[in-house]
């Protein structure tokens, strides 16, 4: 790691007019996690001249409900979060999903809004100075997607464009399912909204603060699949959160969301048009995972993804 | 998890005779290791200690220009910059090959430009960037096909055809009527990848000199002595100026047996004028380091057989690309031994084509040749065998490998074991016969998942070919203190294979003492007997066996001394430590006290040297009386996988794994259980999916990270579906002292073979690309569209 200088935020408005101060040129540490290995490898043109601790911000570590809406501090770590008796008893999808990310140590340090925030997994992107290679990809301000001609296996087969790259936060994933708002020092985001190719809607000067979740109906359906090689330490090949609610064993609405097959979370609607007003079936099921692969471009060594893609959103629907 | 037992009448009439070997006793060093005491290179801090950072080459291939050090040699903080030239003004003499610390032609992603040394590593990184390097770029090559065509860039300069020598080749009987007696000949073409050891301590240097003396802290298995002598090479300088710290090392697998890091710190730390530490990450390891021999190699393949399955001929042809650099070839040597003892067959042939290509060196890897061996020999007898219809048991049984059969490059006669019986006595403890349904056919079949069950036998070196040669000379100082316990110094590493343990227990046997009664001293290069290192499975026939020589002969001066004392012939007396006394066997009461022994033969000191040259048992090198071959000892092995395939994602889930070995006597069952376990696990995890994935167009490692490089954690290595099994029996060990050769490496070789016909058998298709990843299987299945890139997989 090079030198840089190192804050101790005491309070948000403290942690954001160091923001404006550094103008782009300092990195938050929210859990650390994923910063503490961009630090380490160094693979951005430029190196942050400072480190913004939030962590030593009282009081942003919160889980309640409010009103019949999920709020959690930014602050709230994942373990926090699968442990929380309130998270699972209604929002049982993101309970599975945030003990699904990583390892238990990481999920000690990290926070519901570092996951949210987490930088791309691509390999091209992520090519470490300290082993030689560093890729000035699209992503860093170069002109190139080196992933398009190179190993592209864990690279998008939905919207890509420019960009390859994976949305890899298995949180945002289901908090998509869940019609989450993401809320800043500044505004409310609905999270369709939040994530972009190029990366997320946060402003040089902006953090998020608290994230917010609806209820989901009581009769609604809650999956989470993550799909992985191994069980200890993978970023998802495919996942999928779904999130159905039933009107007299027909499915009367539905959110079905695919994670790290698209640049951002991506909401398989043509899925939930098939299942709309059915009963689902393992036929309908299939066919459902059909459309939600729809339009789906293989590059050239991750064809394999679509059809991951398509048995998870199956095996969604049919899940007990 | 469990281990078995399967244990001859021999071998349990040897058991009872022992007192110590044979017993699940904990490691030496257990204490220490679990109570955080036991010191890694990363835990010395020196005064004064400086801290290095390595430039890495960013092309595969490249002339360096221009290089101009001066403006990072000017950050305050950095004490000193060396690159290729420095070596002439420091007077290092590179080895050879002669390209293996600086060289201003760079060749492979990563490959080390320069090195800084600075008061912290912050700013030693930050001094990286100052270093101006203009670099040409040349052409480069990823694997031994492209290599050896005539327009190929040309890696080194002194080796124009690219060729990476040795070059390898044997044949037996005649290939052509071998070929021409067959009823039925397959033609196959089988690739693997390059696997990396994924240890937990990466490669870490630390280098300090006290004037012309240097001491040296390394993560290295080589031993003190072996990698004083290499270090002394390139300062020329004495050896007994160069001292090897002892340290505990996080594991080797074959990885830790450079001296690029401990060299390149020593030129700091001179440059600097002060010790200097230098640590990698994984990174850096994965491209700095070495990966698997045989190097990415394309397998050409060819066996004829009658239609009882008799082999007529079997010939293998091997393009490899091993990189920079290869360690001698050994793995492809190995990969000729497997060829020529693993399966009976008259008519044989191996051929290597061994290239240089621009990717990080390729060298020693557990077991490295006999993991490759086995996929290539598992896959090309199983796709015969199930051609001819016969079960994959009772082929192996018919044409395995046992006692009397000539192997290795058909110059040796194999002194013990039986791979059909180990094989044989595996399918049984699995029930082989209920699970196996029939080749490509699945035994169960839930929903989406497919099972299927795969068998294989393998063999590698078990340490005899390492102890007759010269490099597997050890030699232990063993010291009887006066009050009976005892002390061994050797400058050995114990990597983690409880070789220590395994020193310790043979002279607590000898000298009938109880294991806590002996101390296995931590020593250096300097002042202890030296050692040929940890190395192919070779500890029982060096470092064992010279401590079993020094206890006997410590034994024997007691002895000795004892018999002048009390005026009788040394054999009619018995040493016992216990009492710290030696009495007349037929007369108890008449004894002497270790004290006066101690006192009037050495002047208070009793020491015993032991070495393991000549090797064990064979003064003269045993040969068979009919053949005039002489008699060597591999170590045989065998494995069953039980595995679920998901169809629809390409899932590979391991059921039921089990690795069993013939290696003789079991000295620890506890120890020998933890290395057939982790060696379980290693198989497991590098047929499922490793492999360092190469960016084609740049050269560049991709996977580089334990996120990205799937070796399998402590969650998949789950204990209810791991177990070993052992056939233990004295007389498949017949050359070895104890009767115990060395099993920690092949024991998983076998699993590269298991695995893939076990995913045949659940699938109907064979993974001749090797890892059985899921967007492999998926376009096995002809479920993904899933284009094989550049010979790199």
């Amino acid at each position: 790691m090079k030198r840089f200088e190192h804050f101790n935020a005491r309070t948000i408005d403290e942690a954001v007019s160091l923001l404006a101060k550094y103008k782009g040129e300092a990195k938050v540490n929210a859990g650390g996690t994923d910063l503490i290995n961009i630090l380490k490898d160094d693979f951005f043109p430029t190196y942050p001249r400072a480190i913004i601790n939030l962590k030593t911000i009282p009081g942003l570590d919160y889980i309640r409900e409010e009103k019949g809406t999920l709020k959690i501090g930014a602050l709230a770590t994942l373990a926090d979060m699968g442990e929380s008796a309130t998270i699972k008893k209604k929002w049982s999808l993101l309970t599975e999903a945030a003990l699904s990310v990583a390892t238990t140590p990481i999920r000690n340090y990290g926070t519901l809004g570092g996951n949210l925030c987490q930088d791309v997994r691509c390999w091209y992107f992520r090519a470490s100075k300290s082993a030689g290679h560093v890729f000035h990809c699209l992503r860093k301000g170069g002109t190139v997607c080196f992933a398009v001609k190179g190993d592209n296996r864990l690279n998008c087969v939905l919207n890509g464009k420019r960009c390859f790259a994976v949305c890899q936060s298995d949180t945002a994933v289901a908090l998509t399912a869940l019609n989450a708002t993401i809320v800043t020092n500044k505004r409310s985001i609905p999270i369709n909204e939040f994530y972009k190719t190029l990366g997320i809607d946060l402003g040089e000067d902006e953090i998020i603060t608290e994230i917010q979740v609806p209820a989901p109906a009581k009769s609604a359906k809650q999956t989470w699949i993550k799909f992985r090689q191994r069980k200890s330490l993978e970023f998802a090949t495919v996942s999928v959160a779904s999130l159905i609610t039933f009107s007299d064993s027909k499915v009367a609405d539905a959110r079905i969301v695919l994670g790290a097959v698209a640049p951002v979370p991506y909401r398989a609607t043509k899925a939930e048009e098939v299942i709309k007003g059915q009963t689902i079936s393992e036929d309908l099921a299939a066919a459902a995972g059909e459309a939600a692969v729809a339009g789906a471009k293989a590059l050239s060594h991750n064809a394999y993804k679509i059809q991951i893609a398509k048995t998870l959103v199956k095996r969604a629907l049919i899940s007990k | 998890m469990s281990f078995k037992m399967v244990k001859s009448p021999a071998a349990e009439d040897l058991y009872a005779r022992w007192k110590v070997l044979g017993k699940s006793l904990k490691r030496v060093e257990l204490p220490q290791k679990v109570t955080g005491t036991a010191t890694f290179a990363d835990d010395v801090i020196l005064p004064n200690m400086r801290y290095a950072k390595l430039l890495g080459s960013p092309y595969a291939h490249a002339n360096i220009k221009k290089l101009d050090t001066s403006r990072a040699e000017a950050l305050a903080g950095v004490e000193a910059v060396i690159t290729y030239k420095d070596l002439e003004q420091m007077g290092v003499i590179q080895a050879s090959p002669p390209y293996d610390i600086f060289n201003p032609k760079l060749c492979f992603v990563g490959d080390i430009v320069a090195a800084v040394a600075a008061r912290d590593e912050s700013i030693a990184e930050e001094a990286l960037d100052l270093i101006e390097v203009e670099y040409e770029e040349l052409p480069f090559t990823l694997t031994g096909a492209e290599s050896a065509i005539p327009s190929a860039p040309v890696i080194h300069d002194d080796v124009p055809d690219n060729v990476c020598k040795p070059v390898y080749k044997a044949n037996t009987g005649d290939m052509a009527s071998g070929f021409s007696e067959a009823d039925v000949i397959i033609e196959k073409n089988y690739r693997i990848p390059a696997v990396k050891h994924m240890w937990v301590e990466q490669h870490t240097s630390v280098a300090a000199w006290q004037f012309d003396e240097l001491n040296v802290w390394v993560t290295s298995k080589a031993g003190g002595g072996r990698l004083a002598i290499s270090i002394a090479e390139y300062f020329n300088m004495p050896r007994n100026k160069v001292n090897i710290q002892p340290m505990f090392l996080g594991a080797d697998f074959g990885g830790k047996n450079t001296v690029r890091y401990a060299v390149i710190v020593a030129m700091l730390a001179r440059k600097a004028g002060a010790p200097v530490k230098l640590r990698t990450n994984v990174k850096q390891c994965l491209t700095t380091g070495h990966v698997l021999d045989p190097g990415l190699p394309e397998a050409k393949t060819k066996l004829g057989a009658k239609k009882d399955g008799t082999p007529t001929a079997l010939d293998l042809h091997l393009t490899c690309g091993q990189g920079r650099a290869s360690h001698q070839n050994i793995g492809l040597r190995n990969i000729g031994d497997s060829v020529f003892t693993t399966y009976r067959c008259k008519n044989k042939s191996f051929l290597t084509k061994p290239y240089h290509t621009n990717t990080v060196d390729h060298g020693a890897v557990r077991a490295y040749g006999s993991q490759a061996a086995a996929f290539i020999l598992e896959m090309i007898t199983n796709e015969m065998a199930e051609k001819l219809g016969i079960d994959p048991v009772d082929y192996k049984i018919k044409f395995g490998m046992q006692a009397g059969d000539t192997v290795l490059m058909a110059q040796h006669k194999l002194a013990g074991g039986s791979a059909p019986r180990l094989v044989q006595k595996l399918a049984q403890e699995v029930g082989w016969k209920d699970k196996w349904k029939g080749w490509g056919i699945p035994s169960e079949i839930h929903g989406s998942k497919r099972r299927g069950v795969g068998i294989c036998i393998a063999q590698h070196e078990c340490g005899w070919v390492v102890a007759n040669q010269l490099v597997g000379r050890s030699s232990v100082l063993t010291k009887v203190n006066l009050d009976g316990q005892a002390d061994i110094s050797c400058n050995n590493i114990e990597v983690g294979s409880g070789v220590d343990t395994a020193m310790c227990m043979v002279t607590a046997e000898t000298l009938g003492i109880d294991l806590s009664w002996v101390k296995k001293v931590a020593a250096g290069s300097t002042g202890a007997p030296n050692s040929t290192g940890s190395m192919a499975s070779s500890g029982l026939g060096t470092n064992v066996y010279a401590a079993f020589k020094a206890a006997e002969d410590v034994r024997n001066k007691i002895l000795k001394g004892a018999a002048v004392l009390l005026k009788v012939d040394p054999k009619d007396l018995t040493l016992d430590l216990n009492r710290k006394c030696v009495y007349v066997t037929a007369a108890p009461h008449k004894k002497t006290s270790l004290f006066d022994i101690g006192i009037f033969t050495g002047g208070g000191v009793l020491y015993g040297l032991g070495s393991s040259a000549p090797p064990p048992e064979a003064p003269d090198g045993l040969k068979d009386p009919v053949t005039g071959r002489s008699l060597t000892e591999r170590g045989i092995f065998a494995a069953f996988a039980e595995l679920d395939v998901d169809i629809e994602t390409g899932k590979v889930d391991i059921v039921n794994a089990v690795t069993a070995f013939q290696s003789g006597m079991v000295l620890n069952p506890l120890i020998m259980s933890g290395q057939a376990i982790g060696g379980l696990v290693h198989g497991i995890s590098q047929m499922l999916g490793e492999g360092v994935i190469y960016d084609e167009p740049s050269g560049t490692p991709l996977n580089s990270s334990i996120c990205d490089y799937p070796v399998w954690g402590a969650l998949d290595a789950h204990p209810d579906i791991l177990h070993a099994f052992a056939d233990v029996d004295p007389a498949d060990a017949p050359l070895f002292p104890f009767k115990a050769k060395g099993a920690a490496e092949g024991i998983y070789a076998a699993l590269w073979g298991a695995i893939p016909l076990a995913v045949h058998n659940a699938t109907g298709v064979w993974m001749r690309d090797m890892t059985c990843r899921p967007e492999k299987i998926l376009k096995a299945l002809g479920k993904a569209d899933f284009p094989v890139t550049r010979g790199v997989i």
